[in-house]
């Protein structure tokens, strides 16, 4: 197929690119002008620049494609960034619609999230029947997520594009780009000197798998669905005790309270301000502490869609986050890995250089 | 001149310039040129002299500087004994560059360097900062790689010309003070007395460029606890001459009734200075009126200049200089010099001024000390690196010795044998007063690939907090690896909490031997030198080994360190239980980390804790205090900001989206009645705060109560 990808080099963008690239696809990128590109160095595709709210700018970069995969939308929690959020959620998901229109492209996939069906309060895994969340209360993420799915299927229904939504949980994975608030997750518990969890859960998976089902539900989806792409639904703690053993850190702790992950919260927001980067962990995030957000992705099962275990993809990702900038030394000295974790390290490069190949 | 001699000139009566030419050739400098230039084979007037001054003044005839007629009459006399190639030189010291005109011509020039000599003979002012070539410093020492003005490196005969002064920190700055200036213009302070032992530098640059003659301008010296920084002038009326600078420190020293040794610049003065003083021309007993360093003053700001930051923060506001020769650069520099240098410009005399600056001085130590410990314990990456030299030498050692500690070192396994394993992978026990001990762990990296990315020769470098240090190859096989080297490395205090009780950083000299097998190479070191004295034994051998799943990392040692005295005091052998639980802690923690270092540096990373030398306060950073009066700027932005966002605030009647529009959009602003004048800084910082706060609280109670229905949700 030809392909569109927006936002491409981004988490999911950039994975989505190699595995187009890896199955023989022609692809092109578009991504900001003041984009960092490290995530698609080497590859061999084709690029343009814009930004996605700018409807020519789309247009343009529409023409001659079969498949539009529309991933660009930050994926930030704090309240700073929530007008931003809303708009490019919103007016950059129409203008991707008018475009597809504009140029008879046959699908439209949109990267929605998991978290537009909400959460429950106890261990149970929500699927594609909960149907949209209400975005009131919700963290300006999530409500722009869910204002985006709404936006997605009007304008759909109302311009005749073919269109399925992708709703990834929380995507790990190796990147030459910025953290990313799933990554994080992982670094906030290295970096952690109480080793803290909490309650509740999240769904984790390989960002290479939600780039793999986005493929499967471009090419099998049914027009104007949603299709959760999952892993592993774990517990904090769980999740916590894989990310120890395979870091070779101590295990967790304590549970922390409601009150106590969101002191902690602030308490990084503001060391983030004064070191001026990307906090690791912010209230808002703090917030959805103690909630399940579970997911059952039984529907992409049946299109073929088959993640690997969320101890191979935090194999993956401790293995680069070990050796990377977003670790510090510090930390990295408090680490062992274990012998997965450098086996799919050594995985990991061989996919890297297989998508360079290609 | 056949052994050292010390000729001082006090004879009342006589010219200043009398007593130059008087005390240059009674020391035997004609003697001394001759043999020269009869070594050189060329006549007396070819061998090219140099002379190095002090110039650490901040005012036209500073006692602090050496006397420019007193050099010039030097110069005179050179050329009366026939020289006939002499030049001045010294390299400019960034480190005062917080004041104008420190470039060399300049500063020459605002001293009162003439450029002709009373006889009327031109003589030049070299910048040693230039024409630098290769200095060929040997490895293993703190100015290996360092550079050198030709004219110094090649002279044929060195003298240096200090001044007779005090110094509020080192005691006593004579002529081993006054050599350093023939270095390159590099930032003086953080390259020869932060970076590195200042000793140090100024052995190894006296063995490589060693000085012929040494003079003291002592006709006006400078007293007292100013030093440099409050010159106090006192007649004194002398001129020294020596053929040796350490004991020209040695007497100058003695006359100010100090200890040579106060100055840390006499560390490494040969052990009999001094002692076989048959030569001397003059007296020893202290200057008439001499006034040494207030020894709480001393000790004060010694303590405080352990922390480099503050001396280079407080020196352009307490020296007492001529503001229009040396303008300050900084406007809050020139403002806090009006007003604190005349305050301490007498502390000796002014017994308010002494103790308040021996109380600050003291509370800036104290400060110092709390944040390196906060460093050490929390903040690794803000400890500064030093350069060390290797402080031995290794030729002492014969070869088939060190080669003999590998199966020395071996037989430390036999001690182990039925020792419990302590922690995974951790074995040791008390021998001897040391702990022997063994670590292994199976890092699952291949053999191949780990020793193709990790050097064994430096597995000491990858040791848990290694900040420093320096490595000598000694020997090498046929494929250029080393199998003997001799090492000086430096810890941070070992475990990190001995900082809190006064612990030293762990400061080792080793002779090592490093062998290479097809499925194993090793690292063995033996301890040699402790110039701290914090370690008597640290003994070892790191060996990587083929194994099934990846790479065996076994770490053999035996070490005892010595514990700070308030630590040693407990005497913990009392608690076994306890002392048990410490020793098991500190070395799973060190050795857990190591091996971590080790892999992080197989995948491609820097594991070295500390900053790099060259971003620290370096001659093209801001001025301490243009750092200090940012930071104060910014804070003052910020509060600005706060108060127009405020004023905007108040301007849109409250509403921070804008103003209202109607349904026929039509935009309603506030009346100007409404608009309130902007508040100040303060008022809009804290109009600024106020829905911050209020959120935090709101957050705050909204997650209790979260966790309240949680509680109240547990059966």
């Amino acid at each position: 197929m030809k392909a569109l990808v927006t936002g491409a080099n981004g988490l999911i963008g950039s994975a989505l690119v190699r595995a187009l690239l890896r199955a023989g696809h022609d692809v092109r990128a578009f991504v900001r002008p003041t984009a960092d590109l490290a995530t698609l160095e080497e590859l061999a595709l084709d690029r343009q620049f814009g930004d996605v709210r700018d409807r020519d700018a789309v247009t343009r970069a529409a023409a001659g494609r079969d498949v539009i995969f529309h991933t660009a939308v930050p994926f930030r929690y704090g309240q700073d960034a929530a007008g931003r959020l809303h708009e490019v959620a919103t007016v950059g998901t129409t203008a991707v619609l008018e475009a597809a229109r504009a140029h008879h492209v046959q699908r439209v996939v949109v990267t929605s999230s998991s978290v537009v069906f909400g959460h429950a309060t106890g261990p149970t895994a929500l699927d594609e029947s909960a149907g949209l969340a209400t975005a009131a209360g919700q963290p300006s993420y999530v409500a722009a997520k869910i204002a985006q799915d709404a936006a997605t299927l009007e304008r759909a229904t109302d311009l005749g594009v073919d269109v399925v939504l992708a709703c990834p949980t929380v995507a790990i994975g190796p990147t030459a780009g910025p953290l990313g608030p799933s990554n994080a997750i992982v670094v906030q518990y290295l970096a952690d000197p109480w080793r803290s969890t909490f309650r509740g859960g999240i769904d984790i998976v390989a960002v290479a798998d939600v780039a793999a089902g986005h493929v499967l539900v471009a090419e099998h989806g049914v027009a104007g669905r949603h299709y959760l792409l999952g892993g592993d639904n774990l517990a904090w703690r769980d999740l916590h005790e894989l990310v120890a053993e395979l870091a070779g850190v101590g295990p967790p702790t304590w549970t922390a309270t409601h009150t106590a992950a969101w002191m902690g919260a602030a308490i990084e927001e503001a060391r983030a301000r004064v070191d001026g980067r990307e906090p690791l962990v912010t209230r808002e995030q703090a917030g959805m502490v103690g909630r399940w957000y579970w997911y059952d992705h039984d529907r992409a099962t049946r299109l073929g869609y088959r993640p690997r275990p969320a101890r191979e993809a935090l194999a993956a990702t401790i293995g680069w986050l070990a050796a990377s900038r977003h670790v510090s030394r510090e930390v990295r000295a408090t680490m062992h890995l274990h012998p997965d974790v450098v086996t799919a390290r050594r995985a990991t490069a061989r996919g890297e250089r297989a998508s360079e190949e290609a | 001149m056949t052994g050292p001699r010390v000729v001082v000139v006090d004879q009342p009566g006589l010219d200043p310039a009398e007593r130059v030419d008087r005390a240059v050739r009674q020391v035997g400098i004609v003697e001394a040129l001759a043999a020269r230039a009869l070594q050189a084979d060329v006549a007396v007037g070819a061998v090219p002299v140099v002379i190095v001054p002090e110039v650490e003044g901040f005012e036209l005839g500073s006692p602090a500087a050496t006397d420019p007629r007193l050099v010039e009459a030097l110069v005179d006399t050179l050329h009366d004994i026939g020289c006939g190639d002499v030049v001045c030189g010294f390299s400019a010291d960034t480190t005062s560059r917080w004041a104008g005109n420190r470039d060399v011509h300049a500063l020459a020039d605002l001293l009162g360097y003439r450029f002709t000599t009373t006889a009327g003979r031109d003589y030049d002012i070299v910048d040693l900062g230039t024409d630098l070539v290769p200095a060929d410093f040997p490895e293993g020492g703190v100015l290996a790689g360092s550079s050198l003005a030709a004219t110094w490196l090649h002279a044929g005969f060195r003298i240096v010309f200090a001044a007779n002064r005090t110094d509020p920190a080192d005691g006593y700055q004579l002529a081993l003070r006054t050599v350093l200036r023939a270095l390159p213009p590099t930032d003086d302070h953080l390259h020869h007395r932060v970076a590195a032992n200042g000793g140090d530098v100024v052995r190894e640059l006296l063995a490589r460029t060693p000085v012929d003659l040494v003079l003291v301008d002592a006709i006006v010296s400078s007293d007292g606890s100013g030093g440099s920084w409050a010159p106090h002038a006192v007649h004194t009326d002398a001129v020294m001459a020596c053929d040796d600078i350490w004991l020209a420190d040695a007497v100058g020293a003695t006359r100010m009734g100090l200890d040579p040794a106060t100055s840390p610049l006499f560390a490494h003065a040969p052990s009999d200075v001094g002692v076989a003083l048959d030569d001397l021309t003059g007296r020893l007993d202290p200057w008439p009126g001499f006034v040494p360093p207030d020894p709480i003053v001393l000790s004060s700001t010694r303590a405080r200049d352990a922390t480099p930051t503050w001396p280079r923060l407080l020196r352009p506001w307490l020296q007492v200089l001529d503001a229009e020769a040396f303008p300050l650069a900084s406007p809050l520099d020139d403002r806090l010099n009006r007003r604190l240098a005349p305050l301490f410009a007498d502390v000796d005399r002014d017994v308010v001024a002494r103790t308040l600056l021996a109380t600050v001085n003291g509370m800036m130590a104290t400060l110092g000390s709390w944040l390196e410990t906060y460093r050490t314990l929390f903040d690794k990456d803000a400890v500064r690196r030093t350069r060390l030299p290797l402080g031995f030498d290794p030729d002492t050692h014969d070869p088939d010795a060190v080669d003999a500690i590998l199966p020395e070192l071996e037989r430390l396994a036999g001690l182990l044998s039925g020792a419990p394993e302590r922690a995974p992978g951790l074995r040791w026990r008390t021998v001897g007063g040391a702990t022997v001990f063994d670590y292994v762990r199976v890092v699952p990296i291949p053999f191949d690939e780990l020793v193709a990315t990790v050097d064994v020769a430096t597995t000491i470098s990858l040791m848990n907090d290694y900040v420093g240090g320096v490595v000598v190859e000694l020997a090498h096989d046929d494929r250029g690896r080393p199998v003997r080297q001799a090492e000086r490395n430096r810890y941070l205090p070992q475990p990190n909490w001995m900082a809190l009780w006064g612990g030293d950083p762990i400061d080792v000299g080793k002779i090592e031997v490093v062998s290479f097998e097809p499925d194993r190479q090793r690292l063995a070191w033996k301890t040699v030198t402790s110039d701290n004295g914090s370690a008597v034994h640290d003994d070892g051998i790191a060996e990587f080994a083929r194994v099934r799943d990846g790479t065996r990392v076994t770490i053999l040692g035996r070490q005892q360190f010595t514990l700070p005295p308030a630590l040693a005091a407990l005497d913990l052998d009392l608690v076994p239980d306890l002392r048990a639980h410490l020793v098991t802690d500190a070395y799973r923690t060190f050795f857990d980390r190591t091996l971590a270092n080790i892999e992080a540096t197989a995948e491609g990373r820097d594991v070295r804790i500390g900053r790099p030398l060259p971003t620290v306060d370096g001659p093209d950073d801001p001025l301490p205090s243009a750092r200090l009066e940012q930071a104060l700027e910014d804070v003052l932005e910020w509060f600005d900001r706060a108060s127009q966002g405020h004023a905007v605030h108040d301007r849109q009647g409250g509403d921070a989206t804008g103003d209202e529009v109607d349904d026929l959009g039509f935009t309603h602003v506030p009346g100007r009645d409404a608009r309130r004048e902007p508040p100040g800084a303060l008022d809009g910082a804290a109009a600024s705060l106020a829905p911050v706060l209020a959120g935090l609280w709101s957050g705050l109670a909204e997650t209790a109560l979260r966790d309240l229905e949680t509680l109240a949700r547990v059966p």
